[in-house]
């Protein structure tokens, strides 16, 4: 560790391979991430299924076209679908199937008045495990307590702190607010309006929990995009417009729409995909940012 | 030496009833919290991808396969058996259905003679869940 700052140091020792998620979870929302909000299913629709298979892949997307022996590899699929995956992640700007994230947020004084209105950057969020305020070294200085944290606005990457209590009335509150539940943040600021490295949040982010509980939505936008790239390659194969043939003074000519074979499909497609991907992120994202810095 | 510079790697198998009867899979459905039993092929990636079978006896083998997770309270790992010692290149696991199996991916440490490698293989199982409504 001789090279490495004490901040690198503090990373490694907090997040290494033995992270229990489930012991230090403070917050989350519910027993289910999609739908967002749903209290229980009835499980009569269903909506969540293992990531595509190749051969879910073809029969979703590609039936119907005739596919050359090397994407009959069941190996060539995957690594498309893989692709797809790691696409739709970038697109959509959150994870596919859920990962372990570390964010240092920063103090906007106008956001800390509005109970401590935190955007996470990876959304939607569904395990909080730790709500500090952090030095620069990655130290701790103080952990908000997971009774005062809102989960409800998880799935947009929001988290308030809003210290209310369950009961009304006793002498150390004042209409349900605890009076000293946030003088310590604001004690180490003094007069500042912004300090731009402040809340440090631990959390898991991802659309699934696991690669066997995917919104089938999003796996229907994972073979669109793995079916785009393929029709792409299929249809660069197809490079002759028009045959001729003649003999003998008999002939036959016929034209074909050459390298545009798939064009009208994967328009479709791309259709879709902005359709798809548009709704996704209205689900779990933000399409717009605002601040008041 | 011969063997020192190979990449193992392995094929999911299907319907296996002995060393002559089987079929190579893409993958394997289980149903989550059901025991269930899969087989597989070792092969070596630099040699064609022909099955591996150990010069070294079963005693001198081991294979664990991880099962992993994002939280560390959730992976677990479970030893393959050997299915016939006619054959040392197919192995098998046995789930018994008390644990989640939360990713498709596998990864396989073989012990041969002392000697670690280490590989594993891309969406292989997958685990139907009998909550599909939501997630």
């Amino acid at each position: 560790m001789g090279n490495q700052s004490q901040y690198e140091e503090y990373e490694i020792n907090e997040l290494n391979d033995n992270y229990d998620i489930g012991e230090n979870t403070i917050r989350e929302w519910g027993l289910h991430g999609y739908p967002v909000h749903l209290a229980k299913s009835s499980n009569l629709f269903k909506r969540v299924e293992p990531l595509i298979t190749p051969a879910q892949l073809i029969s979703r997307f590609l039936l119907g076209i005739p596919l050359p022996d090397a994407y009959k590899s069941d190996d060539v699929l995957k690594d498309r679908i893989n692709i797809a995956a790691n696409e739709f992640e970038m697109l959509i700007k959150t994870p596919l199937v859920a990962e372990l994230y570390r964010d240092k947020l920063p103090y906007d004084a106008a956001l800390y008045r509005s109970f401590i209105h935190l955007n996470a950057q990876h959304k939607p969020i569904q395990r909080l495990l730790s709500l500090q305020i952090s030095s620069a070294d990655g130290q701790s200085l103080y952990t908000v307590p997971g009774i005062w944290i809102e989960p409800a606005n998880f799935h947009r990457g929001l988290i308030n702190v809003i210290p209310l209590l369950s009961t009304f009335g006793s002498t150390a509150q004042t209409g349900g607010i605890i009076q000293s539940a946030g003088l310590i943040f604001l004690a180490t600021l003094g007069q500042l309006t912004f300090c731009p490295s402040f809340f440090q949040i631990t959390y898991t982010s991802g659309v699934a929990r696991n690669e066997n509980n995917i919104p089938l939505i999003c796996n229907s936008l994972v073979g669109t995009l793995a079916a785009i790239d393929i029709l792409s390659n299929l249809a660069s194969l197809n490079v002759a417009t028009s045959v001729s043939i003649s003999q003998d003074g008999i002939s036959q000519a016929s034209s074909g729409p050459g390298t545009q074979i798939y064009k009208t499909r994967m328009d479709e497609l791309i259709q879709k995909r902005e359709k798809y991907s548009a709704e996704i992120r209205q689900v779990f994202s933000n399409k717009y940012f605002m601040g008041n810095i | 030496m011969k063997g020192l510079n190979m990449r193992l790697s392995a094929r999911i198998i299907r319907n296996y009833v002995n060393n002559n009867s089987f079929q190579y899979a893409d993958n394997i459905n289980i149903r989550a919290k059901e025991p269930a039993t899969f087989w597989f092929q070792l092969i070596d990636l630099d040699n064609s991808s022909l099955r591996y079978i150990s010069a070294f006896t079963p005693s001198q083998l081991a294979i664990s396969v991880k099962f992993k997770s994002v939280d560390y309270h959730n992976e677990f790992s479970l030893p393959a058996v050997i299915a016939s010692t006619d054959d040392k290149s197919i192995w098998y696991i046995q789930l018994d259905g008390t644990k989640d199996v939360n990713s498709g991916n596998l990864f396989f440490n073989f012990v041969e003679n002392g000697i670690s490698r280490n590989f594993y293989l891309l969406d292989v199982l997958k685990v139907e869940q009998m909550e599909v409504g939501a997630c």
